[in-house]
């Protein structure tokens, strides 16, 4: 179900980009499950410091999924913002599960055969994971409030800071000239900071 | 905050106060919100937090966020950043940071001034940081490879650490350098100083392969001229030590910025897979900057081009010929040479790759002044179009296998010597093209067995039912047919008077632009138009009507001739021949015939060409029963009975027997002799080669009343035998009494040992010998006497 076929996932997507429910969490679980296949072979073959970087993470997972030859800008950039929404989710995941570890007071191992060490795994390979667990948490928060606000910024800064991606990418990927995404990007994330500091 | 109104005038004059310098930003607020001291309030905070952020908040591709003090490629304002850049004036290991040279993906460089020795450096601070004990010790053992690397072509890495997490390299600092296409450009060097260029980088990246070290990473940013024309290869190893490796990084830096490292970038390496990446990558990379310096464009245009198709287009497509690069492409490609570089500028809003790094900072100007590219490049073809292709091969078996094999082949070219690359052969070209292009191959290769079939099928139908095998001539005479190989009948000749005497087929040649002929002899045919003429048909044309016609015309008959009361119309053809008779002379085939007088013993023997022109004409008297070309020995041999009248003149009358004579004639190209062959060669023209009779008063006695002599071929050629002969020997009743068969050499001669009697002859022999005179076998007594017969007293020969 991961791999191979390439054809589900782009209907998968078309179903996503015309707000299909069902597709959607279809499309998660195979996104997911793809993450965690990658983050697996990842930590058998390389050292454990080594790190994917986001965009090189989703990109290769959406490569994975969707086939090298049929790279269409229209499905790739659905499943961009898809994605950044997966890698914001996996660093609350992450931050949650942290926190729950901190609060028992113990460490365990990660280990892939743990029932959360999956999460672990992948947690440990995505760079950028070993912020403090309260920040991520709050961050979260901060940004679903700035989604009520201005769906825009949160959705630019989701592109941006989870799936990372460039002002250009976003620019073409929103529409909007990289001007803007300047403008926008400085301004919520200002306003974010706030929020977090709380000031 | 839920106040939109409110939000959205907030943010816009956030973004106004942001783009004005520190000190300008208080003003504009007081003018802009004098009365409003709410959205005053909001936008400096935001302000505030705006520049308490700085880059390191929110960042993406996240090292720790303490240590982010270094610009983001992809963020806008980077060059103010570059001024403002907080290690400007601090100290990282014993250097301190004096400014920016150039900023990029991988990381910034600085220009620093080093403590002990004290020198100037260049300073690389990466932006990935390290993230683990194991990955920093990598780093240290590469570092301390790499500090071994000491060459003068390569820039030397003096020493490599950590800062707050992330890898620096403090490296030779080459002041006022240029990436070797700008300085070659620059400088409007010659094709070959610019391969001396190309030289001192092979030597610097042989030097490195042979200390294990890969570059990985070459490309004329990488590949930097000094004032005095040294050529100083920077980041050797870099991306190998600090795990950036391509496949990473690509997916992480900008498009186009990729783009421009991918043009350099080994199909391996496109394929991003880090283990296949061995000498030869560095090998095509310095083959991609050869062809750059060489023809004043990159190999592959992938301008614009997403990442997946830039990389199909290196793996799979074959770079143009630099020799089918005229000045108009190259003139085009210059704008496109233009637009990349831009997008390289290091202060431009798209960041510069700068992993040029060590030169002197790149303003807007040094790039006007390099960038006009003189479109005078010299046309590259030959041997160098040869070194380049090689080092371009898709395939890493076929390239140079070394950087020092690609230097050797450089020098050879320097030196006018014979270089090793060969040009790719047919085959290769079009196995390559193949590999390209399956779905066209195989549908091309389908079509064309297809295609093959149904032809050869028709060929075959053809050749079986309608191609002109051979011209048979029915018993009896009265049909010559033509026929193909299954023995269909193409098309007939009848005659219902007269007959047919011979037909042969006549291949085309070079001298007839027609089908194949076939020559018809007919004798008296008067119920056809053909008459008593050897007819040509063509085959291809109107098989009815001969394109041409071998007749005797009254005209023809030599004086001597036709004083004896001959016509022209008395004589038929007799024998028709198809032989090579002038293999130096004439084309083709010729066509030989002999016309025989119905009665008595004359005839003309002539050989036409193809086109019906005679080539050679003879009279002689006697018939000619045989014909027989020797090849050899260029000789014609006829067989038959010599003339009566000639016989009677030597005064010998053999009972009811004429002789039988057989002589050799050479034929003699464009010689019509319109009298007799004379049969001693020193009779003058035209003679016999040698002329012998047979010794019939010898032969024919007891039961033998008469005898057949027929020519044969040859059966042993190589013996020097031109035919065999054959003399039957009858009884008065016609019976046959025996054969005896013996071959002769090329002067008409007996061959000795060749005699051999048939079993009947030998049984018949006690009728054939007279008294205890065992004539035959004997040979020790000739059959064939030299020509003329000894004169016979009268008184004797009446008996």
């Amino acid at each position: 179900m991961t791999t191979g076929d390439p054809q589900p996932v782009t209907q998968l997507l078309a179903a996503v980009g015309r707000g299909n429910d069902a597709a959607r969490k279809q499309l998660w679980e195979l996104v997911y499950a793809e993450l965690r296949a990658i983050a697996r072979r990842q930590l058998a073959i390389e050292s454990p410091g080594r790190t994917l970087q986001p965009t090189a993470l989703v990109n290769e997972v959406y490569l994975r999924l969707c086939g090298c030859e049929t790279v269409n800008w229209t499905d790739r950039r659905h499943f961009f913002a898809f994605a950044a929404k997966i890698m914001r989710q996996i660093r609350v995941d992450d931050a949650r599960r942290r926190k729950r570890l901190k609060r028992g007071g113990e460490r365990r191992p990660a280990s892939l055969d743990a029932p959360d060490g999956q999460g672990r795994a992948l947690a440990s390979i995505v760079a950028g994971l070993d912020q403090d667990p309260a920040e991520t948490l709050a961050l979260d928060e901060a940004l679903s409030r700035l989604e009520q606000i201005d769906p825009l910024k949160a959705e630019l800064v989701m592109l941006r800071f989870h799936a990372g991606l460039t002002r250009e990418q976003i620019g073409e990927m929103l529409g909007i000239a990289p001007r803007t995404v300047d403008k926008e990007w400085f301004f919520a994330r200002a306003w974010l900071r706030r929020a977090l500091t709380g000031e | 905050m839920a106040d939109t109104s409110l939000w959205r005038r907030a943010q816009d004059l956030f973004e106004q106060v942001r783009e004005r310098s520190v000190n300008q930003r208080a003003e504009f607020l007081d003018h802009a919100c004098s009365d409003d001291a709410e959205l005053r309030a909001e936008v400096e905070s935001l302000l505030k937090h705006h520049n308490d952020a700085g880059d390191g908040f929110l960042r993406p591709l996240s090292p720790p966020p303490t240590l982010s003090v270094l610009p983001a490629s992809s963020q806008p304002g980077a060059t103010e950043l570059h001024e403002h850049d907080p290690l400007v004036g601090q100290t990282i290991g014993d250097c301190r940071i004096d400014r920016v040279i150039a900023a990029g993906g991988m990381g910034v460089v600085y220009l620093a001034e080093q403590q002990q020795p004290r020198r100037l450096v260049a300073l690389k601070l990466l932006r990935a940081g390290v993230a683990s004990e194991s990955s920093l010790r990598r780093l240290e053992y590469e570092a301390e490879i790499l500090a071994r690397l000491r060459h003068p072509n390569i820039a030397e890495i003096h020493e490599a650490g950590t800062h707050v997490g992330l890898p620096y390299f403090v490296m030779e600092y080459i002041e006022d350098a240029l990436p070797i296409t700008e300085y070659a450009d620059a400088r409007r060097l010659s094709t070959r100083d610019r391969l001396k260029l190309i030289e001192q980088a092979c030597e610097a990246v042989h030097y490195g392969h042979q200390r294990g070290v890969i570059h990985r990473d070459l490309k004329p940013a990488n590949i930097l001229v000094d004032e005095a024309g040294r050529v100083k290869v920077i980041d050797f190893g870099i991306a190998r030590a600090t795990d950036a490796d391509i496949a990473l990084t690509t997916l992480q830096t900008e498009t186009g910025q990729l783009i421009g490292t991918l043009q350099y970038m080994s199909p391996e390496q496109c394929a991003a897979d880090p283990h296949e990446i061995d000498v030869r990558s560095d090998v095509y990379s310095l083959g991609v900057v050869l062809y750059e310096l060489l023809c004043g464009r990159l190999p592959y245009n992938v301008t614009g081009a997403t990442l997946a198709s830039a990389a199909r287009v290196i793996c799979e497509q074959t770079p143009p010929r630099p020799s089918s690069i005229t000045k108009r492409t190259r003139s085009a490609s210059k704008r496109h040479i233009g637009t990349r570089s831009a997008s390289k500028r290091p202060c431009s809003s798209t960041p510069s790759v700068s992993e040029r790094a060590t030169t002197a900072p790149r303003s807007e100007e040094d790039h006007e002044r390099v960038e006009p590219r003189d479109a005078g490049f010299p046309l590259v073809k030959g041997d160098l179009e040869r070194i380049i292709l090689k080092s371009l091969e898709k395939d890493r078996d076929q390239r140079y296998q070394s950087a020092a094999d690609l230097l050797r082949d450089i020098r050879h070219y320097q030196n006018r010597e014979p270089i090793e690359a060969k040009p790719p052969n047919l085959w290769t070209r079009t196995l390559r093209w193949v590999g390209r292009h399956p779905a066209w191959a195989t549908a091309m290769t389908c079509t064309l067995i297809y295609t093959m079939s149904i032809v050869l099928t028709l060929a075959s139908v053809w050749y079986l039912r309608m191609r002109p095998h051979e011209v048979v001539v029915s018993p009896g005479g009265k049909e010559a047919r033509l026929l193909a190989v299954s023995g269909h009948i193409i098309s007939d000749w009848t005659t219902g008077v007269g007959a047919i005497c011979d037909a042969h087929l006549v291949e085309p040649c070079a001298d007839y632009d027609g089908g194949p002929l076939a020559v018809i002899g007919f004798i008296r045919a008067y119920d056809t138009s053909y008459g008593s003429d050897v007819c040509a048909f063509d085959l291809s044309q109107n098989a009815e009507e001969p394109i041409w016609r071998g007749e005797l015309k009254p005209a023809d008959l030599p004086k001597n001739i036709s004083d004896l009361g001959y016509q022209a119309d008395e004589f038929a053809p007799g024998i028709v021949m198809v032989e090579d008779f002038f293999p130096e002379k004439n084309a083709g085939s010729e066509v030989l015939t002999v016309h025989k007088h119905d009665t008595y013993s004359h005839c003309v023997i002539r050989i036409y060409d193809i086109n019906g022109r005679t080539l050679y004409e003879v009279w002689h008297d006697g018939t000619v029963g045989e014909c027989r070309w020797d090849e050899k020995s260029r000789l014609l041999l006829c067989n038959g009975l010599h003339g009566a009248e000639s016989w009677a003149d030597f005064g010998r009358a053999v009972e009811k027997n004429d002789p039988w004579v057989i002589y050799a004639i050479r034929p003699v190209f464009n010689a019509r002799y319109q009298k007799l062959l004379r049969p001693l060669p020193s009779d003058g023209d035209p003679s016999a080669k040698w002329y012998r009779y047979l010794d019939s008063p010898n032969i024919i006695r007891g039961a033998v009343k008469s005898v057949i002599l027929s020519l044969l071929p040859p059966l042993h050629p190589r013996r020097g035998h031109i035919a065999e002969l054959s003399l039957q020997f009858l009884d008065a009743t016609g019976t046959n009494l025996g054969f005896l068969s013996w071959a002769i050499d090329a002067e008409g001669s007996e061959a000795p040992g060749t005699r051999v009697p048939t079993d009947e002859y030998n049984r018949n022999r006690g009728k054939m010998d007279v008294g205890d005179k065992p004539l035959l076998p004997d040979p020790n007594i000739p059959l064939l006497l030299h020509w003329p017969p000894p004169r016979v007293d009268k008184q004797v020969s009446s008996d």
